[in-house]
């Protein structure tokens, strides 16, 4: 009721509002807004002084791209990029509060632009990209003691239950190793194969981030147990099995700490 | 987590990731504590959340927001308040902060510190804001003014007027950005000192200043340069009337070295010890 009211007595207000917005993010901007607004300083008209806000939420939400999608960035350099920020950031509207939460969308906005076609992992890269950010911001799990998981010989009915920090990443195309150069220059850049599948098993171990790679075998059971299947079910489930895989899963399962719990 | 004050002369400076690696290496600072951008802590658990836990076992630190929304008519975002609470409660600081401002309008975000006309209904908007927000927080917020690029003619009170009364009748109090005086009294073609006046010292919890940019047709807030003296001269004069008030430097664009940033609050610890006649640069 209270917030009712408040919202009735807010009209002014939310209309002065929504017509800055829509001159920031939309450049439109009513002729009876302009009129309320006096300029700063020696600017002549009001349009000039929304220009510095429409400038600022370009350059504010560039960098944040910028911060999320470094890879990307590297990959693309600087003019491709600016340019694709600059197409993204028109068509998709900033909802959190929070910067870092912005281009979730941007990996299938650059998919769907017909000028990358020379970059056929730019995608992949931009998932990449958004994968690291993702488990940057995660706090560290408490893993559970690696001589636990002998229980599992024993109750292979068990789920495992994966930390917060953990994040299976497959791609069509390798990324990481172009990942990896990101903070080097362009033209310095290496060949590289990117196109066999990738399939990388992201985690936190003593708030350090680790990246590992996995064979597809793997990446498919660890993405089972992840959907809480049983290891006994997972292992029911493949028609083929490479024994090596598993024993070799087994010890990454043990090392990397990404298990927090077995129920 | 009991680090706090035990000076008069309180300067600070803003906490910024391109420092960290330097304050990794535990300098001997000259500063007596950081302001950190509480967003850039609150969702997020990875190095920038460590330092910031590690530097509290040594220093006192104040939150400052950027994006509570303050002046949003359908009320403030729960998550937000949720997540800032909870950062607020692990870190314990002197000082949670945010502006007298908008950030945007559901469903977009600008991401600024937007103007409004300063009108009864923005009042009572602000007003309702800052006190949910202390009551979810359970403490008292500063509230700072921003820089502004143009004024409305909608507008029924003084910018002075309306931070006065917003915080009297909140109970909260101020963050003042000296820096901004002069932007906004420049741009609007006021004397900073009618502003700086109008403004009750006991109100003053914290001080801000800034290096801003001339474009040429207006001043621009950019927090990318060292204090022009005609701020420093603002400080000066609400220094003599408040000594113990902290206060500390913000640099977000083109950051230089933190000494270079520590060594423009040292300015203004001379300027302290000049006008209140003691020696309290922290050198223990």
């Amino acid at each position: 009721m209270e917030k009712t009211r408040l919202m009735m007595s807010n009209n002014k207000l939310r209309s002065f509002q929504n017509n800055f917005a829509h001159a920031v993010v939309n450049d439109y901007e009513p002729q009876s807004f302009l009129d309320d607004i006096t300029p700063a300083g020696e600017l002549k008209r009001p349009e000039d002084a929304l220009d510095a806000h429409r400038e600022g939420y370009y350059v504010r939400l560039t960098e944040a791209l910028g911060e999320n999608f470094e890879g990307t960035w590297f990959a693309l350099g600087d003019d491709s990029f600016f340019k694709a920020c600059r197409h993204f950031i028109k068509m998709n509207k900033s909802t959190f509060y929070n910067l870092s939460d912005y281009g979730k969308r941007f990996p299938q906005f650059l998919k769907e632009l017909d000028n990358l076609n020379d970059l056929p992992f730019i995608t992949d890269l931009a998932k990449f990209d958004w994968t690291f950010k993702e488990i940057f911001s995660e706090k560290q799990h408490v893993s559970i003691e690696p001589s636990k998981l002998q229980e599992l010989k024993e109750r292979p009915n068990s789920k495992l239950i994966f930390g917060n920090a953990v994040r299976i990443f497959e791609s069509e195309m390798s990324v990481y190793d172009i990942w990896q150069l990101r903070k080097e220059e362009l033209q310095k850049a290496p060949d590289i194969n990117f196109e066999n599948s990738e399939y990388l098993l992201l985690y936190k171990k003593f708030d350090e981030i680790f990246v590992k790679n996995l064979s597809e075998t793997q990446c498919g059971i660890l993405k089972s147990l992840k959907l809480g299947q049983t290891f006994s079910s997972v292992l029911d489930d493949m028609s083929e099995i490479n024994q090596e895989d598993v024993i070799n899963l087994f010890q990454i399962i043990g090392t990397t700490g990404i298990i927090t719990q077995i129920e | 987590m009991n680090k706090s004050f035990n000076k008069k002369c309180k300067p600070g400076v803003g906490l910024r990731p391109t420092h960290f690696p330097y304050l990794e290496t535990n300098p001997k600072l000259k500063v007596d504590w950081f302001e950190a951008v509480s967003e850039n802590y609150m969702d997020s658990f990875g190095r920038p959340r460590i330092m910031l836990q590690k530097l509290r076992e040594d220093y006192p630190i104040a939150l400052h927001g950027v994006s509570m929304n303050l002046l949003n008519p359908d009320g403030l975002d729960d998550n937000y308040l949720k997540n800032l609470k909870a950062l607020v409660d692990e870190i314990d600081p002197f000082v949670v902060s945010d502006h007298l401002c908008w950030t945007g309008i559901r469903p977009s975000n600008i991401h600024d510190l937007l103007p409004f006309p300063f009108t009864k209904e923005a009042l009572e908007t602000v007003v309702n804001n800052i006190d949910h927000a202390q009551n979810v927080l359970g403490r008292t917020m500063l509230i700072e003014n921003v820089s502004t690029y143009m004024s409305f003619g909608q507008s029924e009170i003084p910018e002075w007027d309306f931070l006065n009364e917003a915080v009297k009748r909140t109970d909260a109090n101020i963050l003042l950005d000296v820096n901004n005086i002069y932007v906004s009294a420049i741009n609007h073609k006021y004397d900073p000192y009618k502003y700086l006046d109008a403004i009750p010292p006991n109100l003053v919890k914290q001080i801000h200043f800034a290096g801003y940019s001339d474009m040429g047709d207006f001043l621009f807030d950019t927090h990318s340069k060292p204090v022009y003296p005609e701020v420093w001269d603002l400080f000066i004069r609400f220094i003599k009337k408040a000594p113990e008030t902290p206060f500390m430097m913000e640099w977000d664009e083109d950051i230089p070295e933190f000494s270079v940033v520590e060594d423009e609050v040292l300015k203004a610890v001379a300027i302290w010890n000049r006008i209140h006649g003691k020696n309290e640069v922290n050198d223990e």
